[in-house]
């Protein structure tokens, strides 16, 4: 047999850049149940359509810059992006919404950046604003926490798939769809009502941040936890954006508690966990050193808190993510740790001045 | 006392492999029919051979100089006659060919004459370190960095002498058997340096992989003041930087070496020769080699000649050449593959690894890098490997740089934990060849660039100097021509000297002219009698011109010349026509205004020449016009040269 010739090192870990998307597939499914089980089948049925389309776009965009596309699907990168987008839209969303999110999430938010790694934006969150801003009537439309026998399997996917045929469907959304605990804070805030007020609604009953949203929350906490165990994602970022979260939401709550959410509603409703532990940890648009994990992990929940509190919507991980992306690189300008050897840690780019 | 143990950040748990070598004792390599020695098998400049093709040698004569002092000397490994001097593949990451010395073995193994000190505590250290260097000790780690420079370090800097028996990478157990079949002469070794570097502390690390070799060192050293100290077993703590750390907190400066912490490592085979060459007086010729790897049926380690081919070790070793994918010579992190068998183990070679192609495959396609951070987080310099990727890979040497690219020890522990297969180190690799090259590259454009300035510093200075001359004889001589102008006139000499040029001039000019005459009359015959008489014309002025300057010098060559300044003005023609020739008479020294005038004007008067000539020859205009022309300007441009003597304008 003809002698191999190869560099150092000869062998390799049994990492997997697949393997590590399929963990974050897996570790998604606590949260997933918890949808199921609080809102229905319509999160799912998200999750299936944003999939199918996520590998149908990833294919053509792979194969419109000439790449191997069965290698480059293996990587399940697309899944990742699919099921996250699937997980934070509406569960009776109309059919579109997913598709047209998802193929504004592979083709824009990652295929015309170059591909995975190359990103600036976390595409998922990318197709989430995108349908948030072209839709938002069908983006804020939420079911109530009723569980999941309030529409049947086949009504969801008559609904899913039929409610652009004509006012009927319409009017049963109407009928069913209500806003979520964070969007009915935003409304009735508005309306001058204070916190304890807006607790008694039914939105919030027997619940400490929302019925049906503390256990979504708590399902992706422990998915998370997975993730971190499993050294999949970096424990700083998820830590230092719910830790930056519940202390603002703190300090407000001890000055207004009538105008401001305690802590607990904001680490547990909306999409704070997935947010923390499955959108601000995608590596590929994160900070890159230790130090930049916890201002970026910092500022999202900051940025989270403010847009809550004050901004024109409901919901803040999204736009809270985006906004962080934009910074990556001046946070990775800034915190280059210190190597062996040397006094201090260096920073900037290293142009040579001449 | 137990000695504490510094953590070190990052690092990786390869499977270690380690017992696949360690099932037997020691073994001693048969000798083979043919050795080929490398000459360049440490840092540096390889040695110079002493023999000549034919000659006979015996085990442990010296075959090839150093050239340096920072050189090693490469001795026989066994008695025999010398084959063949010149190139032959070695054990090198480039596969570049090296010189080697090539001995057929005459199988009687025998010695030259040689005699140790058992006792080396009676030697001083400069002796020790001569017997060192002369033994052509190197590193045998896998730096190969001759011994006897390394232990000569400027006196009291050195605190700490780390013996480092890590051996963090996977496979090899060299070292692991070494201390634990020879931990009495290793011991011995120790002191040896010891007594040479005279440290506070001595400490051998070890990894807690090893608890044999740990045990039978302590026993060895249970008299001593050596502290073994068991360190994690951790990828890669036996790195010399990585391993001052673990042992002493210290980290090496960037750029810097262990000395400017006050530490000294030696690996254990390094010492393990030392002993031997002080001891018994036996040069380096052998070392310690972990055979080993799944296409090997009795993998160990043996002692074996440098000089000694790969394929009859891996014969030694019982091969299954059908099985064999891939040769890596040294560990499996940070050796390199070799392509042929043929191959001689070197000083440095610890380790031949047999790979089978489920033991070491081919690696897999390379995916994108998705930032996962998992090589930050073990990288053990604290380097953002992701980012450096991404440097080298668009070549933006200078942010690779300014992320401490340098610092990177190449331990291969990013590869072998990216999910996406990246080779890492590769691009490290790359980036690292190419910033030298390109630094060679500029440090010669530098030098050119100061060989440039300094030169042109030069001439001006000189032309300053030169200058300063210049300026102060035109003082002299304008006070000269002061006292001249008080007392009139100018000295004779000075007058006819000028007056001779302006001769000379005027009928040269009168020459040209005459001669261009001629050309036209001869190429238009008679039929431009306009033309023609008016070059006649011309030549006879000038012809005047030049009698009148013959005049004036004959005039200034009698008794006294009465060169008079008004008359100087006056000698200037009209130059509103170029064709005109200035008179002929030399301007006087003794009026710049008026020289400068005429300077002027007669500048004036060439440059409308000339101009006239480019109109003339713009338009196409007859030969007849461009020739007189140019007589012209031939004339003003001489005139012009000739119009500047003035006396400070002398120089020039």
């Amino acid at each position: 047999m003809a002698l191999t010739n190869a560099s150092s090192p000869h062998i390799a870990g049994n990492n997997d850049t697949g393997q590590m998307m399929y963990h974050v597939l897996l570790a998604t499914l606590p949260g997933l149940l918890a949808l199921t089980l609080y809102f229905g089948w319509g999160s799912l049925i998200n999750c299936l359509i944003c999939a199918s389309i996520a590998i149908l776009c990833e294919s053509l965009a792979l194969s419109l810059r000439k790449r191997p596309i069965r290698f480059y699907l293996s990587d399940n990168s697309a899944l990742v992006t699919a099921i996250l987008l699937g997980l934070a839209l509406p569960p009776i969303s109309p059919w579109w919404l997913p598709v047209v999110g998802t193929a504004f999430a592979i083709l824009v938010g990652k295929h015309l950046y170059g591909g995975l790694g190359n990103n600036i934006f976390n595409p998922a969150m990318l197709g989430y604003a995108f349908l948030l801003i072209s839709f938002p009537v069908q983006m804020t439309a939420w079911l109530p926490a009723d569980g999941m026998m309030q529409i049947g399997f086949i009504d969801t996917i008559t609904l899913i798939f039929n409610n652009h045929l004509g006012p009927a469907s319409v009017a049963i959304i109407d009928g069913l769809s209500g806003a979520t605990p964070l969007d009915t804070l935003k409304t009735e805030l508005g309306q001058s009502k204070t916190i304890p007020m807006i607790y008694s609604l039914p939105v919030f009953e027997g619940s400490f941040a929302g019925k049906g949203w503390e256990w979504v929350n708590i399902g992706f906490l422990i998915g998370g936890l997975y993730l971190v165990y499993k050294g999949i994602i970096h424990w700083q970022i998820p830590l230092a954006l719910l830790l930056t979260l519940a202390t603002w939401a703190f300090l407000f709550m001890g000055f207004d508690s009538d105008r401001y959410g305690s802590p607990v509603f904001h680490l547990f409703s909306g999409g704070t966990m997935l947010g923390a532990f499955f959108i601000a940890t995608d590596p590929v648009t994160a900070a890159t050193s230790a130090i930049g994990r916890w201002i970026y992990g910092a500022f999202i929940g900051l940025w989270i808190w403010i847009i809550r509190s004050y901004g024109g919507y409901p919901d803040a991980v999204a736009f809270a993510v985006l906004l962080m992306n934009l910074a990556v690189p001046t946070i990775d300008y800034y915190t280059q740790p210190r190597s062996y050897g040397h006094k201090e840690a260096k920073f900037g780019r290293g142009k040579r001045e001449r | 006392m137990k000695h504490r143990v510094w953590h070190l950040r990052g690092g990786i748990h390869p499977p270690e492999k380690k017992s696949l070598s360690l099932g037997v004792s020691l073994r001693k390599a048969p000798l083979p029919n043919q050795l080929v020695v490398p000459l360049g098998q440490h840092i540096g400049l390889p040695a110079s051979p002493c023999v000549k093709v034919g000659e006979h040698v015996l085990k442990g004569q010296v075959i090839a100089h150093s050239g340096k002092a920072s050189g090693a000397v490469v001795h026989a490994p066994s008695s025999g006659r010398i084959r063949e001097v010149g190139l032959h593949p070695v054990i090198h990451p480039s596969h570049i060919d090296q010189s080697c010395i090539q001995i057929d073995c005459d199988g009687k193994d025998e010695w030259i004459e040689h005699q140790g000190t058992e006792d080396a505590s009676n030697l001083n250290s400069s002796e020790i370190l001569k017997r060192i260097q002369s033994a052509g000790i190197i590193g045998m780690g896998g730096a190969g960095f001759p011994s006897h420079i390394k232990l000569l370090p400027p006196k009291n800097t050195v605190d700490t002498l780390i013996i480092n028996g890590a051996e963090c990478e996977p496979y090899i157990t060299a070292d692991d058997i070494l201390m634990q079949e020879c931990a009495a002469e290793i011991v011995k070794g120790i002191e040896i340096i010891g007594n040479i570097l005279q440290p506070k502390e001595i400490l051998i690390g070890i990894e807690d992989n090893k608890p044999l070799a740990i045990s039978a060192l302590e026993q060895a050293t249970s008299e001593s003041s050596i502290d073994i100290v068991k360190i994690p077993t951790k990828y890669p703590s036996g790195g010399e930087k990585q391993l001052i750390k673990i042992l002493t907190g210290k980290e090496v400066p960037t750029g810097g070496l262990p000395l400017h912490v006050g530490v000294i490592v030696q690996n254990i085979g390094t010492v393990y020769s030392i002993y031997k060459a002080i001891a018994q007086g036996e040069p380096c010729i052998s070392r310690i080699t972990t055979l080993t790897g799944d296409a090997l049926q009795s993998p160990g380690n043996i002692e074996t000649l440098i000089g000694t081919q790969v394929k009859h070790l891996l014969d030694e070793a019982d091969v299954q050449r059908n099985q064999l994918f891939r040769i890596v010579a040294g560990g499996p992190m940070m050796g390199f593959s070799i392509p042929s068998e043929d191959l001689p183990i070197s000083k440095t070679t610890n380790c031949l690894i047999g790979a089978t192609r489920a033991e070491m495959p081919p690696p897999p396609p390379e995916q994108t890098c998705i930032r996962c951070g998992q090589c930050a987080d073990i990288c053990p310099v604290t380097l953002l490997p992701q980012q450096l990727y991404f440097f080298s890979k668009s070549q933006e040497f200078d942010k690779a740089e300014q992320h401490n690219l340098s610092d990177c020890i190449e331990c291969g522990a990013c590869s072998f934990v990216c999910p996406s297969h990246i080779p890492l180190v590769q691009y490290y690799r790359y980036a690292k060849g190419t910033i030298k090259q390109l630094r060679i590259k500029e440090e010669k454009a530098e030098a050119s660039r100061l060989r440039f300035e300094n030169r042109q510093e030069r001439l001006e200075l000189e032309a300053a100097k030169k200058q300063e001359k210049r300026n102060a004889r035109a003082k002299a001589a304008a006070e000269k021509a002061k006292l001249k102008a008080v007392k009139p006139p100018p000295t004779k000499t000075d007058t006819i000297a000028l007056l001779k040029t302006a001769a000379a001039t005027a009928s040269k000019l009168a020459a040209e002219a005459n001669k261009a005459l001629l050309q036209t009359e001869k190429k238009e015959g008679h039929s431009n009698k306009n033309l023609l008489e008016e070059l006649r014309q011309q030549v006879e002025v000038l012809e005047k011109k030049a009698i009148d300057a013959k005049q004036a010098l004959n005039v200034a060559s009698a008794p006294l010349p009465p060169t008079n300044p008004t008359q100087n003005k006056q000698s200037v023609q009209n130059p509103d026509n170029p064709c005109e020739t200035p008179s002929a008479q030399p301007p006087s020294p003794s009026t710049g205004h008026s020289n400068k005038v005429a300077e002027a004007l007669t500048r004036n008067a060439l440059r409308k020449a000339q101009k006239a000539l480019e109109q003339a020859l713009a338009q196409n205009e007859s030969d007849e016009r461009i020739a007189i022309l140019k007589v012209a300007v031939i004339e003003a441009s001489t005139q012009c040269k000739e119009q500047p003597v003035t006396p400070s304008d002398k120089d020039k």
